[in-house]
């Protein structure tokens, strides 16, 4: 299997070199929240009782049952409750070397009780860290976030942000307000201390959240799905014009599931409009399009078909083919097999969004040992 | 006919307009200010200053004919009228607005245009105000604004469309209004804290309306209806289509009634006007995606022209396409109503 797996003596340049696919997104299953009882606190342990935390959650759902069904382990019912099994499937399948951990608890900042939600983040990522990080190699864990709550949820980024086995700190694609305010900024300022960029994951929009579209709640779970990359370029534009880049120059956002081909809109319109309306913005002291480029890299999954071919690698020019990361989705209904879905670019844009971004992206933890 | 303009924002004059006002609702228009009106709170700072479109012979003076423009269609800026939380009130203005826009500006000026503003809070009365003035040649279209309460495919909004269907008239939707009133947040994010944030965002408003509409079946029960999307830009539409034609082809299954692909309805049904394109180091790529010959209408925001002059603007797009956007495209969407004389 996977190159990290076997560290031995390569220098990191030379293991870089031996990497073919780092996928940016899996999604591991908890196998129920009882998994969590040994992490948390037994004041929490009620919470674990009778079925476990209620959240709150959307009431529109996919066509089918939302799962690649010919991944389901019959042990457990789950697609990726099982490290071993996601071995099998995924990583050895699929030949891929390194993959980020996204879990399923990317909405946790939509949810009710944040005391409990912040120690419940808590024993997720140390569990996480124990059950698939440690034990494998070709596994990083990503931190999860109570983030309706900053202050406690920079302390978390604080207590886990140096550990060699996570590469990143994740939130959903929606909060209570837009993500460029400062109520966030003790979170990437934890992030940044830790070299550690921001995934971004759609999405969240139940529980404490509005709907993703300014325009009310959507009717269909096609709808929802669609509707994410709006929450997306809310908050990129959030995160541009409210000047975090200049507070945190070396930040980097990594937008998951939400698309790329909007990239050039939110770079356009703000370019346009910038120069009449700078003085709103004083802060500013670059282009808009500038932060953009500069601070954020966006993954394949679910990866655009346009009809013609041709279109497709016309807007990977206009995002910069360095920016974009490869992602499967693993287990979810619209997995992107990587050994095909990007066959139609060069070897060489190929390897740039499979391995080099990601390590820009991502940095040298990547190929470090999580122990 | 060279240049038709579909984006001219005549100033609403409210002493003017009052007399126009029925239901009893009169003395809410004649105070000092005009009627009590909910808004957004984003505001330029900064920005060059503009000059006034209230007088439709200076307008026609100082923009129109300088700038050789055959034909121009008013939008006036009232453009929250459709979230106000004054329902009745809402519509008796859309109906005194219509009236003093086609008594002042429009019967007495060949070159003006008007657009049947409705407010959407009440879709059975903004119907029978298309009705009302469906037939009237100087009208060319039906506006709103984009700002909602729920996104437009939802069943309540029907009867709007049945009725621009049943007079042959293009629905406008105009940016503006988000944050105000009833509308939801400006963004799914939540409240912008800048004008700039505030306007970068608008069109997602566009995007949520086109999934909910296309995916609640409107143009399958509609098919002939066309929508005219101003001052959104056409940078994201490439995206929506691809991840919504994508999504469509495993969750059909959801939406039976949508047996083509969404992308069809996008470039079939809806167009988009140039006042602000993207300022994009090549924009040619997404004009193709987009089929910007056939989808692009030129608009001139007048008398807002804070980003730049609309002609220099357009030069940006290849020559075939603008030739093509300038005027041929606003003649195929309205069609002989462009040209008849208006009373």
């Amino acid at each position: 299997m996977a190159v990290a797996s076997a560290p031995g003596t390569d220098s990191l340049a030379e293991r870089a070199a031996k990497l073919r696919i780092v996928d940016t997104d899996i999604h591991h299953d908890l196998p129920g929240a009882a998994t969590l009882r040994p992490y948390l606190a037994s004041k929490w342990h009620a919470w674990l009782e009778d079925g476990g935390p209620s959240f709150a959650a959307r009431g529109v759902a996919h066509v089918g049952s939302g799962r690649m069904d010919d991944s389901v382990n019959e042990a457990d019912g789950l697609c990726a409750g099982d490290p071993d099994w996601v071995v099998e499937q995924l990583i050895k399948k699929y030949r891929i070397d390194l993959g980020i951990l996204t879990g399923t608890m990317y909405a946790l900042n939509a949810q009710r009780d944040v005391r409990f939600l912040t120690a419940f983040a808590s024993a997720y990522n140390d569990w996480q860290l124990d059950r698939w990080v440690r034990p494998y190699p070709c596994f990083k864990a990503s931190i999860i976030l109570a983030a309706q709550d900053p202050e406690s949820a920079a302390r978390e980024v604080h207590r886990l942000g140096g550990d060699p086995g996570v590469v990143q700190v994740l939130l959903p694609g929606l909060g209570q307000i837009p993500f460029g305010q400062r109520i966030y900024w003790p979170i990437y300022r934890a992030a940044v201390e830790h070299g550690l960029p921001i995934g971004v994951h759609p999405t969240a929009d139940v529980g404490n959240t509005g709907p993703q579209t300014s325009v009310g709640w959507y009717g269909s779970f096609l709808e929802h799905h669609t509707d994410h990359s709006q929450a997306f370029m809310a908050q990129t534009i959030s995160l541009i014009v409210e000047g975090v880049f200049e507070e945190f120059p070396s930040l980097k956002f990594a937008l998951i599931e939400g698309g790329f081909g909007w990239a050039p809109y939110v770079a356009g319109r703000l370019d346009r409009i910038y120069p009449a309306l700078k003085r709103e913005v004083p802060y500013l002291r670059k282009l808009p399009s500038e932060y953009l480029r500069d601070h954020f890299y966006f993954s394949t999954q679910p990866i655009e078909e346009p009809k013609d071919p041709r279109h497709f690698e016309q807007m990977l020019r206009m995002v910069g083919e360095d920016k974009i990361l490869f992602a499967s989705d693993y287990p979810h209904w619209d997995f992107d097999n990587p050994l095909t879905v990007l066959h139609g670019l060069s070897p060489e844009t190929r390897r740039k969004i499979c391995v080099d971004n990601v390590l820009a992206c991502y940095g040298e933890r990547l190929l470090e040992p999580s122990t | 006919m060279k240049v038709v303009d579909v984006d001219l924002h005549h100033q609403i004059d409210w002493k003017a307009v009052a007399p126009y006002v029925d239901g009893g609702l009169r003395w809410r228009v004649t105070r000092p200010g005009g009627p009590p009106t909910a808004r957004h709170g984003y505001k330029m700072v900064g920005a060059p200053k503009m000059p006034s479109a209230a007088d439709p012979a200076q307008v026609r003076a100082e923009y129109v004919e300088p700038r050789g423009i055959d034909r121009a269609v008013l939008v006036g800026n009232h453009l929250s009228l459709g979230v106000q939380p004054y329902v009745d009130l809402s519509a008796a203005l859309a109906r005194a607005i219509n009236d003093w826009t086609l008594d002042v500006w429009v019967r007495p000026h060949a070159c003006f245009k008007g657009s049947i503003l409705v407010a959407q809070q009440d879709p059975i009365q903004a119907a029978a105000e298309i009705d009302r003035l469906g037939d009237d040649p100087g009208m060319v279209q039906v506006l709103m604004c984009s700002a909602a309460e729920s996104p437009f495919g939802r069943r309540q909004y029907h009867p709007i469309y049945e009725a621009c269907v049943r007079h042959g008239l293009p629905l406008a939707l105009h940016v503006g209004g988000e944050g105000a009133g009833i509308s939801n947040k400006p963004t799914g994010a939540g409240h912008p804290t800048t004008y700039v944030e505030w306007y970068g965002a608008l069109p997602l408003s566009y995007m949520g309306h086109i999934v909910s509409m296309v995916s609640e079946g409107v143009f399958q029960k509609f098919p002939e209806l066309k929508v005219v999307l101003y001052e959104g830009g056409i940078g994201w539409l490439p995206h929506l289509m691809w991840r919504f034609d994508k999504n469509w082809k495993a969750q059909h299954g959801e939406v039976p009634w949508l047996t083509e692909p969404p992308s069809t309805f996008v470039l079939g049904n809806f167009r988009s006007t140039t006042y602000p394109l993207e300022k994009l180091p090549d924009l040619e790529p997404i004009v193709e995606m987009i089929q910007g010959e056939r989808t692009l209408l030129f608009g001139g925001n007048y008398p807002n022209q804070e980003y730049g002059d609309p002609f220099a603007m357009v030069e940006e797009l290849p020559a075939g396409v603008r030739e093509r956007v300038m005027a041929r495209n606003a003649l195929d969407l309205y069609g002989e109503r462009l040209l008849a004389p208006n009373a």
